[in-house]
């Protein structure tokens, strides 16, 4: 069970004057209940990659595979694959509609016959995943203040249950307090119902807190994979891709500078401190 | 999805159509409209014929780029031509079931599509040798003498502006939210014309939405940066006839004098 690309190739345009390759034969693969980081420069191709995955863009060449099942064969119901795969684009907030916020949140349900008392219990159940107070649900979606109708957006993706969820810069605009629920509503869903992430984002910290796994894209290419301790420790790299490494990497590459044993694979804020409250025991002595 | 779409056919290659100022392009695509609808024998026709050849063949724009833009047309020419062939009264060419051509049909016929040809042509060489901005400033400067009527010719032309501007953003907009509505199971392409019609509605309300959020911030930022319509506002570029402009209306004069002339003589 796991998604697989397959030499994936997206040119925007192709033939026109303004063609642009954004993603490069990619290949790679997402393993079922990952938590995966996609992180890139802006024009990476990122997004573009991540709309292939539930068919949302057809790609030039390759393919993708979603559990055994080539997604772009003639054959293949795309829209049972977007039942399974959710996606939560940047600003979702600008595709709300519906007159009231519960109507929003049904409407993905509604469109794969799912209603009653169903839909009802998993409306409020996604309500409930990504902090809305249920007194919000029969207020108009546009009432709502910004974060709360990024909840919205997200909660309409996440009640259709999808088995694999990608969002792309869910907590983008938002200020820190709405940025730190919203990640952490997706890091519950993870680990409540052990579905698969994939997240895009800019933010190396959120990355660095989250994600089981990275993936780093730069023009259009796979450049690095791998966990986070591996894709961190090539500083250099990711500074070439005008790309950030975690603040706790720079303070210990400063720390390293000054000739002191550190290792390389740390990046959290606690495990810094003791690897910091180690140096000094022993400076000390 | 949407992206494929171009719109303002603008195409830029620099050359003396190009440089010509927007008003006098705007006057002379009306002018010829004018001739070929007095024209009325086969010279007066020839003429124009070359005069457009000339202008195509001094624009640069490759041929084929033109004849793309007729194509949509294609079916009203041909239209037009059956029309005319079969349904004129004269001698008879030919006879296809109760249907009679007659030599007077195919000759209109002919004409009319020729014209249609014509005009389309013009025009199209209008816009794609004017990009939209110099257009509307062309048209602002034009609509200028009827402020005297109350024409509001700034205003007018500043909307043409903002709509063409917004044009590419709103296809953008458009197909993000397509792809959010069916990211979330939406159908477009399946069911009765009343249920497609009804899947519209998730992406039409976000789409009025957010045009209207962004007509009201770029209202804001116009009155922030002290817009107050048309009085007193100077310009950047100030459109300046040359003598290369001269020359251009001095020929559509003289078309216009010799179509008048071949009129009354030759007809």
């Amino acid at each position: 069970m796991s998604i697989e690309v397959k030499n994936l190739t997206h040119i925007y345009g192709k033939n026109g004057p303004y063609e642009k390759v954004a993603v490069d034969n990619v290949s790679c693969t997402f393993e079922d209940g990952e938590f995966i980081g996609m992180i890139g420069h802006t024009g990476s191709g990122k997004s573009t990659l991540v709309q292939h995955l539930n068919g949302i863009l057809k790609p030039t060449e390759g393919t993708v595979i979603y559990n055994g099942i080539d997604i772009f064969d003639k054959n293949t119901d795309l829209r049972k694959i977007r039942q399974e795969v959710g996606m939560v684009f940047q600003y979702p907030e600008s595709q709300l509609f519906e007159e009231t916020v519960y109507k929003d949140i049904a409407f993905g349900l509604n469109n794969y016959g799912i209603k009653g008392d169903e839909a009802d219990i998993k409306i409020h159940n996604a309500a409930k995943m990504v902090d809305l107070d249920y007194d919000l649900l029969q207020k108009s979606p546009f009432e709502l203040s910004g974060g709360q109708k990024r909840r919205v957006a997200l909660a309409g993706v996440i009640a259709m249950e999808p088995k694999v969820l990608i969002l792309d810069e869910p907590a983008a605009g938002l200020d820190p307090a709405g940025r730190i629920s919203v990640l952490e509503s997706i890091k519950n869903l993870h680990l409540t119902r052990g579905i698969t992430v994939i997240l895009v984002s800019h933010s190396m910290e959120d990355m660095a807190k989250y994600a089981s796994k990275l993936v780093v894209m730069n023009k259009g290419k796979l450049e690095l994979t791998g966990s986070p301790k591996e894709v961190f420790k090539n500083q250099k790299q990711l500074f070439e891709m005008g790309l950030d490494v975690p603040n706790m990497c720079k303070v210990l590459a400063k720390v390293r500078a000054l000739g002191f044993d550190v290792p390389e694979s740390v990046f959290d804020v606690e495990e810094t401190a003791q690897v910091l409250c180690e140096i000094l025991r022993r400076e000390k002595c | 999805m949407l992206g494929d779409i171009t719109l303002g056919q603008f195409y830029p290659t620099n050359s003396i159509i190009h440089k010509l100022d927007p008003r006098v392009k705007i006057m002379i695509a009306l002018l010829i409209i004018v001739g070929l609808f007095v024209a009325d024998s086969f010279y007066a026709y020839l003429l124009c014929t070359l005069f457009i050849a000339i202008a195509v063949f001094l624009s640069k724009v490759p041929v084929g780029f033109i004849f793309k833009g007729l194509k949509p047309l294609l079916f009203i020419m041909v239209f037009t031509a059956v029309i005319n062939v079969f349904l004129t009264d004269g001698r008879t060419l030919f006879k296809v079931w109760f249907l009679r051509a007659t030599y007077e049909g195919v000759i209109i016929a002919f004409v009319m599509v020729l014209r249609l040809f014509l005009l389309v042509t013009a025009t199209t060489l209008l816009t794609l040798t004017t990009s939209p901005i110099m257009l509307t400033d062309g048209i602002e400067r034009l609509l200028k003498p009827f402020n005297a009527i109350k024409v509001p010719s700034h205003e007018i032309a500043m909307m043409m502006t903002i709509a063409l501007r917004f044009i590419p953003t709103l296809l953008e907009e458009t197909d993000k939210i397509i792809k959010a509505q069916s990211a979330r199971g939406a159908d477009f392409t399946t069911g009765s014309i009343l249920k497609r019609a009804k899947a519209m509605i998730p992406i039409l309300i976000p789409l009025f939405i957010s045009s209207f959020k962004r007509a009201d911030e770029l209202a804001t930022a116009m009155e922030c940066r002290c817009y107050k319509g048309g009085d007193g506002r100077t310009k950047l570029k100030v459109l300046k006839c040359e003598k290369r402009d001269y020359i251009a209306l001095f020929s559509i004069v003289i078309l216009l004098i010799l179509i008048i002339f071949l009129n009354i003589f030759a007809g």
